[in-house]
């Protein structure tokens, strides 16, 4: 009877978490357009305490994208969340992102004026421009929530979500981040170009988009993502999915076409990611879609290929392997007996 | 992981199901046809049929994994190679090694064969193309040494194996593809075709520039529909290296060269003389059948089915029980009517006849199969007796015009008393029709011409005989004989004229066929009863051993019988001499001893032993007392006097008191004292029992061999087997049918199959929903409806190709279903409701876009079913 209630109590509190996501969701689709699905991710991502990396081609969105999340979430207010932006150049110090102590004379004393990191929502803006100092702080702080200088050791706030984008042309004098940082970032997505039909609206409406883009409304506050991040927890995954997460990760370590394998936080991460991707799906439980959907994103860029056909084939062929597999699984095979 | 394995299974079966085993079925006929033309094969194509299957098999299991072809290959050949190695230097019997040295060859060749096409058939999608010209060579090979050539007979084998080369490199390209682009693999398919076409092209050319002579060779006989083998038409190779009598004879343009060493058929005693005093042997022909059907169109002589008054007797020697007889008392009784008649005994010992042929002097009525004496085991396989109502006048002297005065007296004296014979009025109508019928063409007509001729001035037809005798044996103005035996007449003119046209009025040259037939014709035209005989000629060939003649390949012969009323059937031969049948090779072997007249043999079992005296208490069964059988249904005890018995078990020979109570065997006599019993045909079998002394002294007992009843099961089996030989061709082909059709029906039926079963399962008619198998049910029925769910997972399926499709609920059900697979969250009784009704609505939905016949013709698709259970990850989508 605990049980049924527990359930009812979800199914009731279900839409209301429902109505948040796809109220965040919408809020930036009035801007950036034909990319539901890629939101969803970022949104995923936000839900399960990561950071996004997006990598794509000038002029896709990345940054309008990051621009438009934070916004929705973040207001320069005292309630609203703080959203900063660092654009990345080479030239770029680690005070500059995290702040440095300097004189007071009032005080007399060195007091500590704070970076840009400690922000609610940070955009790092061509990511691989800046040195590896540079990158490394910043990854550092992605990856501890904290700060330290000296012997100080400031907290970040609780809410920190990095979306981090990176030109993958052009890349002389950059430092591209080595895959043992990349790792830090949950997801790594590409934007691609919007089709044909949406390219289309978008040139048709794009005065109404720009004004979109510049009345950017807040649709949550920090508290209704801390709820969020707390329902993601709840979300309930069966067995048979952690199973075959296990197996695409062992998959990695048995193939022939991969050099470094996925580990053990990947696939942490990955469930992780799952767990928020079914709730922004407004579900309670993740299916194997979600692990079709997210495989990619999640592992593709923690791992290295021996060459570009694995590059291309290798993971797909062993997510497909496991999809298939959960496909003709039979699980829970009761009868249904119909009042 | 194992979702590899399983997919890996499947793959493996696909290729031994649909390439494998009909390559195996293939080469089974192959085989077969082979082991009809090629010695070596030993006519053992069912085990060489398995040694390739074992091949096949275990190549295609093993090169499906990621085995290395060459190294597993090379360590194959090394391991036979050796073996044979072996096998070469085992030095117990020479000939046994050398015998098992081939078989093993065949064998190691026929599994490397097969283990090539397992490796060709699991590894390269072409290969069956290669196969297919393979298979078709060897049926350019078979029809190559089958030489008569006739349309039915060439499509007979090359239109299964067109169609098999047709089947076998679409399923190859069906097998290798399932998941590619169906028209790229239809254009694969058409170029195999092609493929196939060429390569059969180009290895037709090679076969025809490699068999050049053969063919030349068959281009020379091109009318004659003959085999080469030697003496085609009067004696057959059988498997087993035996020779039999065919029933079949035909003039043939060759009647193949004399062999340089003929072989010996057998030896036999023949108790016929003409003077039984000075003991001049006279050596009668010995009869193997009577041809009585003509055939006009290729002239050949038949046997007929229908032998009139039953008066060719053949038994079966080797299926007569040792010592026991067989006896047609209808013949015996018509011919002993006739006068001037004896019972002429003959005692054969078979060297190359097979066991089963059986030959006697002419009219024959009796046989009985003996034992060999050990010292001969090895010379002989086999011996019987015969006895035959031989006349007088009969006999190899009588034929031929001699300078012997001794033998022109018996001529003259034959002569006499057979012209005493007028007219054959007073035979029964059928018979003397029968006997001289002739068929109606113009080369009978002409024949009709020349006998008139020929015996205008005869009276009887005893001197109508001597004139067509000395028709043939006439010489013209120089004292060269007019007609002239060769075994090569070769082939008149015209293509397909009359051979014995040819023969009688132009080339005068033949052998036994040409003059025996065209003598038959001509005394038919006299109207003399008459008919074609083949056996064997006797040559007498040693001074030494009087009564004993050799019997060797080369004098298998054909010649007439006639028939005198009062006197019977008489042999009448017109064969000109033959040098070659004289010149054949004296004898080395010295006969064996005469056969022992068993004067008692009784087969029965052994009651008691009395071990002191040597006395048996016998339970008799079955005995003859000089050559008359008695039979008792109840056994009767008689004493048997074992002091100075042979006790034989096979060949061993036993002691005395290895003999024990419930034995079995046969008991035999050759006691003198035992010859003087003559039971008359009436007596009582309990009366001629007291004539046997009692107890009889015995000579030799055969203890029927241990394990009686399996051992002859066994044998009655292997017996059966070769019965069954010819009828099991038909039978394979019948199995072969039902295998075909029964797998037909599995793979027709198993998409419904399939489909039904989950229906069942989904339990539609019950409250109880199995929401599981409504899930695969109708993934099944969308995936035979080729909407295949590819790559996707069932919800993007769902949502982007099942429901834009056929526009049903699809998607809504599977939300449902996977929420029910993987969330701990209860299915609402909404939902429930829902599922319950969706199967239903969703079937029908389906079933409105398509006609029942199109619905049934995609559940025909068998390879649709196929993809549901396999998939290829990480192919085009």
């Amino acid at each position: 009877m605990e049980e049924q209630n527990e359930t009812m109590e979800q199914n009731i509190q279900q839409p209301q978490i429902t109505d948040k996501t796809q109220l965040l969701i919408d809020n930036i689709e009035t801007v950036i357009k034909g990319k539901r699905s890629k939101i969803e991710m970022i949104v995923s991502v936000l839900l399960a305490r990561g950071h996004v990396l997006l990598e794509d081609n000038p002029g896709t969105g990345k940054t309008l994208l990051a621009r438009t999340l934070a916004q929705s979430i973040a207001a320069n207010n005292a309630k609203g969340l703080t959203f900063k932006r660092i654009q990345f150049t080479p030239d770029l110090l680690p005070m500059d992102l995290i702040g440095s102590h300097i004189f007071d004379d009032t005080q007399k004393d060195f007091i500590f004026k704070k970076g840009p990191l400690f922000c609610n929502v940070l955009l790092a803006d061509e990511i691989n421009r800046a040195s590896p100092k540079v990158q490394s702080a910043l990854l550092e702080s992605m990856a501890e929530n904290q700060i330290s200088i000296g012997d100080l050791t400031y907290k970040l706030q609780d809410l920190f979500f990095v979306v981090a984008t990176q030109n993958p042309v052009e890349i002389e004098g950059t430092y591209p981040l080595p895959e043992a940082q990349l790792d830090r970032f949950f997801m790594k997505l590409s934007l691609d170009y919007v089709d044909d039909e949406t390219e289309a609206d978008i040139y048709r409406n794009y005065l109404k988009i720009n004004e979109n883009l510049h009345s950017v409304k807040q649709v949550l506050n920090l508290n209704d993502i801390l709820q969020l991040q707390c329902e993601v927890d709840k979300i309930y995954v069966h067995d048979e999915i952690i199973a075959s997460i296990r197996n695409i990760v062992a998959a990695t370590r048995s193939d022939t076409g991969i050099l470094l394998p996925c580990s053990t936080r990947s696939g942490i991460i990955f469930i992780k990611c799952l767990k928020a991707f079914a709730l922004v799906n407004s579900r309670t439980f993740v299916i194997e879609d979600d692990i079709k959907t997210l495989a990619h994103a999640v592992l593709h860029h923690r791992i290295i290929f021996k060459n570009n056909d694995a590059r291309k084939k290798t993971l797909n062929s062993l997510v497909d392997k496991e999809i298939t597999r959960l496909a003709k699984l039979k699980i829970n095979s009761n009868d249904l007996l119909v009042e | 992981m194992k979702q590899d394995k399983k997919n890996v299974l499947i793959k493996i079966l696909l290729k031994l199901i649909f390439l494998c085993i009909p390559a195996v079925v293939a080469t089974a006929f192959a085989l077969k046809e082979l082991n009809e033309h090629y010695a070596v094969l030993d006519n053992n194509w069912l085990a060489q049929t398995c040694f390739f299957f074992a091949g096949i098999f275990i190549a295609c299991v093993l090169f499906n994994s990621r085995l290395r072809f060459l190294p597993v290959t090379a360590i194959l050949i090394a391991v036979l190679m050796i073996a044979a190695a072996i096998i070469s230097n085992i030095e117990l019997f020479e000939f046994d090694a050398f015998l098992y040295l081939v078989r093993f060859r065949v064998f190691a060749t026929l599994f490397v064969a097969g283990w090539i096409c397992g490796w060709g058939f699991s590894r390269f999608k072409n290969f069956a193309v290669i196969f297919a010209s393979i298979i078709a060579v060897i049926a350019i090979l078979i029809t190559v040494s089958q030489s008569e050539f006739s349309f039915t007979g060439i499509l007979k084998i090359f239109l299964p194996i067109i169609l098999f080369a047709v089947y076998i490199v679409y399923m190859s390209a069906a097998v290798h593809n399932i998941g590619a682009l169906s028209r790229r693999r239809f254009f694969i398919f058409l170029l195999n075709l092609f493929g196939i076409i060429l390569l059969f092209l180009i290895m037709m050319f090679l076969t025809g520039l490699l068999m050049q002579s053969t063919f030349t060779e068959i281009e020379k006989t091109w009318d004659n529909k003959t085999k080469q083998n030697e003496y085609e038409g009067l004696l057959e190779r059988n498997s087993d290296s035996t020779y039999t009598m065919t029933g079949k004879m035909r003039p043939n343009p060759a009647f193949g060269k004399g062999k340089d060493n003929p072989e010996p058929m057998f030896v036999a005693f023949i108790n016929n003389y003409l003077d039984n005093e000075q003991k001049i042997p006279n050596p009668v022909y010995v009869v193997s059948h009577y041809l009585t059907n003509f055939d006009t169109f290729t002239e050949t002589f038949e046997k007929d089915s229908i032998i009139p008054y039953s008066d060719l007797f053949q038994p079966v020697p080797s299926e007569i029980d040792l010592y026991f007889s067989q006896t047609d008392t209808a013949i015996m009784n018509v011919a002993l009517k006739d006068t001037l008649t004896k019972i002429v005994d003959m005692d054969v010992y078979n060297i190359n006849m097979s066991p089963k042929e059986f030959v006697a002097p002419i009219t024959a009525f009796f046989c009985q199969p003996v034992a060999i004496e050990d010292d001969y085991k090895v010379q002989f396989k086999s011996a019987y007796r015969t006895k035959s109502v031989v006349s007088d006048l009969n006999g190899a002297y009588f034929v031929y015009p001699s300078r012997d005065e001794l033998l022109l007296m018996y001529q003259q004296q034959r002569y006499d008393i057979l012209a005493s014979v007028e007219n054959f009025d007073d035979l029964p109508e059928i018979f003397y029709s029968y006997y001289t019928n002739l068929p109606n063409n113009d080369f009978i007509d002409s024949l009709k011409n020349l006998t008139a001729e020929i015996t205008a001035d005869a009276q009887t037809p005893a001197d109508k005989i001597l004139a067509v005798r000395d028709y043939f044996f006439a010489v013209d103005e120089y004292g060269e004989p007019v007609f002239k035996y060769t075994e090569n007449p070769g082939i008149p003119g015209i293509p397909g004229a009359s051979k014995l046209a040819h023969f009688l009025f132009e080339s005068h040259k033949g052998y036994c066929a040409h003059f025996a037939g065209v003598t038959l014709f001509m005394l038919r035209a006299c109207g003399i009863p008459s008919r074609l005989t083949v056996g064997f000629a006797t040559v007498d060939r040693s001074d030494k051993n009087k009564g004993w003649y050799w019997f060797y390949e080369d004098q298998a012969h054909a010649w007439v019988q006639i028939y005198f009323p009062k006197f019977g059937w008489l042999d009448f031969d017109t064969t000109v001499g033959n040098d070659n049948m004289e010149e054949s090779p004296q004898p080395d072997g010295t006969p064996p001893m005469q056969i022992n007249k068993a004067n008692f043999a009784g087969a029965g079992k052994i009651t008691a032993i009395d071990t002191i005296n040597k006395l048996i208490d016998f339970a008799l069964e079955k005995m003859t007392v000089n050559d008359n059988e008695y039979t008792f249904e109840t056994p009767k005890q008689i004493i048997l006097d074992m002091t100075a018995t042979k006790i034989l078990r096979d060949t061993a020979n036993l002691k005395f008191s290895e003999l024990s109570d419930g034995d079995s065997g046969l008991s035999l006599s050759f006691d003198e004292t035992l010859k003087d019993i003559k039971p008359s045909p009436n007596m009582p079998k309990n009366e001629i029992l007291e004539m046997i002394p009692n107890p009889v002294k015995i000579d030799e007992f055969r203890v029927d061999t241990e394990k009686n009843d399996t051992e002859e099961e066994e044998k009655s089996n292997v017996d059966n087997n070769l019965q069954e030989d010819e009828t099991s061709n038909i039978s394979i082909f019948v199995l072969c049918l039902i295998i075909f059709v029964a797998a037909l029906i599995f793979i027709i039926t198993l998409p419904f199959a399939i489909f039904v079963y989950y229906r069942y399962k989904a339990k539609l008619k019950n409250k109880n929903v199995n929401i599981f198998y409504v899930y695969k049910a109708s993934m099944f029925l969308l995936n035979q409806l080729r909407c295949e769910r590819q790559n996707m997972t069932p919800l993007q399926f769902a949502s982007t190709v099942a429901d834009k499709k056929y526009e049903t609920e699809f998607e809504k059900f599977m939300t449902v279903y996977l929420q029910f697979k993987y969330s701990n969250i209860e299915i609402t009784s909404d939902e429930k409701e829902f599922v319950n009704k969706f199967y239903r609505n969703f079937e029908n939905k389906i079933y409105k876009k398509y006609s029942k016949i199109e619905i049934i013709k995609k559940f025909l698709n068998i390879k649709q079913t196929l993809k549901f259970y396999t998939n290829n990850y990480g192919r085009t989508k």
